[in-house]
């Protein structure tokens, strides 16, 4: 008895998608894990250490359910974190859709776990005129029940000390219930339902459905899509020239690069550090003033889409158009991840219910959706020099994309997916949470794309100084000069491109190059390689002979297309 | 089987397809009289195209030994009718050749089925079905819409029609019909044959008819209200989505390009696949 006291207890949370579990468990762990206004934003679990009065606990956030029926991967991790004996199961419920979350309850007090019950997202209920008696619910049903407001905190702590109170008290298993119905959830649902005053047809509702609406959500979609677009280049460009470049091309690397050669006499050592490819002036620059400032301005604008609730809306608007791809309207969702980075959207798809729909997003996002970094890089390789070959690229991604979804369905095994999903309530994103969101995705390329840029640069430093890149540059030849039109030195965005993305584009940039050959470069790295750690996560999430395949094809690809591009940029650039 | 559509002339003017389809008749019509003529030929093509098809399809619909079933387009070599009779049905089989109807009866009278089989001359269109328990539609017959409208309408409650669709590439030569067709007067079931790749078994249940104004939920008008009276086989969210016989849902909206239907269940919005909108059935709540 005592062994088993002194383990950590374990709490899992359980809920319907969207209901804000994930808002509760940030707020009771004091993490920040990732949240948003869709459902399936959370595709894993994540793990947090609870403190209560008695003992410290574990919190588990699992994704969302609508029923013990997984509908994906990322349900089944629901399930199965059930089927792992937690010391109590927080079935969270949200009070504007009370009878479906109630089936949900009532097939886990099937189990035979402790239960403990929260009403959240009582405040929206309560706008539309609909009080839940959480009290009625408990006596009914035999489940402590609290009901909460995760967005403003309201309830967290009555939960946090039933919580105690519920982990530290014997567990009797419930009397043996019934398998549940629907009927008894309706009938539930009716008996704890209270009225709270008069419901409005808020402007909110009113702009959701508008959105929504072929007109005039179509024409507002184009426009929003365009505004986000300029807010991101243009917020971006910003940034960069007044913040970035000033702090570290005129404060940070003069002083650094003065430092070293002060330091170090001429060698290797100080070439590698300040050379040609040096650490500390190209590892800095390119990272820090050349793709940080459109990952701060795309998660800006990223953010503020997922928590108004309005991805959703795209992906209904959308969903005709993406039904010729083989995909439904969720599918939306870890595209536009993928304009960020790849490696949230190959994990986003687990929220899709097929996996054919996984397998055809993985292509797209493989092939010909550029991440941010590499984004960034198009824009300060492409903006200044050919505005035209910028908007080329551009349309040559998304033409590629459609491609890439059109085969993808038509090639792979299995059925087209059928849409069905629920589209969350437009809402106004919330400062303090935007300015979080940001932060962690700042942070995460700040602690895992930057070192890997730096690990790149200072790798293709070495190779330089040492003559070696000559010699490959040598040995690829009969590619990127003869076949590519390039200039022997573009064997090095070959070479790094492999690591991150945007280094396929960046060396680009100081090699004088014309429009036309810029154009070639440009297609080639967008086709090129996803970095080696999508190629990772791909041979993860799926199998490791597709990620071998993604390797092989996207360099065969990229190589192929770009020559075809050479000969044809002069024509037109 | 063939000869609707190998005597309609006007199909080949009105759909592209119809010269491919009355090719395509021709060849069938070719491939049931060599099967007239040689015994040991059918025996073998019976196997290979129709048992295990016929055998998909009664389980499917649920047909059991002893019913009463009406094969619409049987043709000269009447398989279905024939596999039919095998599992005890007992068959009527009507084509509008006379040729063929003619050749029909003799097949049956060699195989001694006459009993079991009866072979009549007659259309889908204004055939009586209220005589059988389930109604099995050729492939080739036409014009598709009004025959299933007929058997629909005339079939009673609980009824079964069993239409043969096309899937993959045949249907650059045939017109498929939508799960759609009949769902106001029907329940109406898909699935995939595993005998032959390319055909879809669709099973319509003839509903009450107490419910005479029931549409499918991509029929109603934006902003419409109406009770769900059937959601058809689907998807595993509809029930915790609120899509449930009994519910009152409203449309909100229709997306363009064939996308999702945008309906509301009491307060919470939902995106619905055109596919699966239209396999639910409501009755219009009027006042709105």
């Amino acid at each position: 008895m005592s062994a088993e006291r002194s383990r950590t207890k374990r709490v899992v949370m359980i809920g319907p998608p969207n209901v804000g579990k994930s808002v509760i468990f940030n707020r009771l762990t004091r993490m920040n894990v990732g949240v948003a206004n869709y459902p399936g934003s959370t595709v894993e679990f994540s793990e947090g250490a609870l403190r209560l009065a008695d003992s410290p606990v574990k919190l588990i956030d699992a994704p969302g359910i609508y029923t013990l029926q997984p509908a994906s991967e990322a349900e089944s991790v629901a399930v199965a974190l059930l089927e792992d004996a937690p010391d109590l199961v927080l079935c969270v419920l949200d009070a504007t859709n009370l009878e479906s979350s109630l089936y949900l309850l009532l097939q886990l007090m099937g189990l035979g776990l402790p239960l403990m019950a929260c009403i959240n997202r009582t405040d929206l209920a309560e706008e539309r005129g609909l009080a839940v008696d959480h009290e009625y619910l408990a006596r009914q049903l035999g489940v402590p029940t609290v009901a909460t407001r995760a967005v403003t905190g309201q309830g967290l702590e009555e939960l946090r000390s039933r919580l105690n109170g519920a982990l530290s008290s014997e567990f009797s298993p419930p009397a043996v219930r019934p398998a549940p119905s629907w009927a008894e959830a309706e009938r539930l649902t009716q008996q704890a339902r209270r009225s709270a005053g008069r419901s409005e047809d808020t402007l909110r509702d009113r702009l959701g459905d508008a959105l929504i609406r072929p007109w005039p959500g179509l024409p507002a979609a184009v426009l929003i899509v365009v505004l986000v677009f300029g807010f991101v280049i243009g917020v971006g460009m910003g940034l960069r020239r007044w913040v970035l470049l000033p702090f570290f091309g005129e404060l940070i690397i003069p002083q650094l690069v003065n430092l070293v050669q002060a330091l170090l006499e001429p060698g290797l050592g100080r070439e590698v550090l300040v050379g040609e490819y040096g650490l500390l002036t190209k590892g800095i620059e390119w990272p820090f003033t050349l793709v940080f400032p459109y990952v701060l301005s795309f998660y800006a604008a990223l953010s503020v889409l997922e928590d108004s609730g309005y991805m959703a809306r795209l992906g209904a608007l959308l969903d005709g158009l993406l039904k010729r791809m083989g995909l439904s309207g969720t599918a939306v969702m870890p595209i536009f991840l993928g304009y960020g980075c790849g490696i949230p959207a190959l994990m986003a798809t687990r929220a899709l219910s097929s996996h054919k729909q996984r397998l055809t997003v993985c292509a797209m996002v493989c092939l010909s959706v550029p991440c941010i970094s590499q984004t960034g890089a198009f824009v300060s390789l492409l903006a200044e020099r050919s505005v035209g070959a910028l908007a080329g690229v551009a349309m040559v991604s998304i033409l590629a994309m459609l491609t890439t979804g059109v085969l993808a369905s038509r090639l792979l095994p299995g059925r087209p997916s059928t849409t069905l999903m629920e589209i969350p309530e437009l809402l106004l994103p919330r400062a303090d949470v935007l300015g979080k969101k940001v932060w962690a995705r700042a942070r995460h390329y700040l602690a895992d794309g930057v070192p890997a840029v730096m690990a790149g640069v200072a790798f293709a430093a070495l190779l330089y100084e040492t003559g070696a890149m000559e010699a490959v540059g040598r040995a690829l030849s009969p590619v990127i000069t003869r076949w590519l039109l390039l200039p022997e030195e573009a064997a090095v965005p070959l070479l790094l491109g492999v690591f991150r993305r945007e280094l396929a584009v960046l060396p680009l940039m100081d090699m004088a190059l014309s429009p036309s050959q810029l154009f070639t470069g440009a297609i080639v790295a967008l086709f090129y390689v996803p970095c080696i750690a999508m190629v990772a996560l791909v041979a993860r999430e799926f199998h490791i002979r597709l990620a071998i395949v993604v390797l092989v094809f996207t360099t065969v690809f990229a190589l192929f297309v770009g020559g075809l591009f050479a000969r044809l940029g002069p024509l037109v650039l | 089987m063939g000869r609707h559509r190998r005597r309609r002339g006007r199909c080949a003017a009105a759909d592209p397809r119809g010269y491919l389809g009355q090719v395509l008749g021709r060849g069938a019509l070719a491939v049931e009289r060599a099967n007239c003529r040689w015994p040991r030929l059918s025996r073998r093509y019976g196997r290979m195209f129709y048992e295990r098809l016929v055998q998909e399809e009664v389980e499917l619909a649920g047909v059991k030994a002893g019913d009463r079933v009406l094969h619409v387009g049987c043709g000269a070599f009447p398989f279905t009718t024939l596999a039919l009779a095998e599992r005890g049905c007992v068959v009527v089989g009507i084509d509008r050749d006379e040729q063929a109807v003619a050749a029909a009866r003799r097949v049956v009278s060699q195989k001694g089925l006459d009993g079991h089989v009866e072979i009549r001359h007659g259309t889908g269109e204004s055939v009586d079905c209220a005589d059988f328990n389930a109604v099995w539609v050729s492939l080739h017959v036409t014009p598709r819409d009004e025959v299933i409208h007929n058997c629909l309408t005339s079939l009673r409650p609980k009824g079964k029609l069993v239409l043969r669709n096309v899937a993959g590439p045949l249907k650059l030569l045939y017109n498929a019909t939508s799960p759609a067709a009949g769902a106001t007067q029907a329940h109406v079931r898909t699935a995939r044959s595993q005998a032959r790749s390319n055909l879809v078994t669709m099973v319509a249940e003839k509903l009450p008819s107490t419910d005479k104004q029931r549409v499918v939920l991509s029929g109603l008008a934006a902003g419409c209200r109406g009770t769900i009276a059937a959601t058809g086989n689907g998807h595993p969210l509809l029930e915790p989505l609120g899509i449930r016989p009994g519910r009152q849902i409203c449309l909100r909206c229709i997306q363009k390009l064939g996308g999702s239907v945008v309906a509301d269940l009491d307060g919470r919005r939902v995106a619905i696949d055109r596919q699966l909108a239209e396999q639910i059935v409501v009755n219009p709540v009027s006042g709105d």
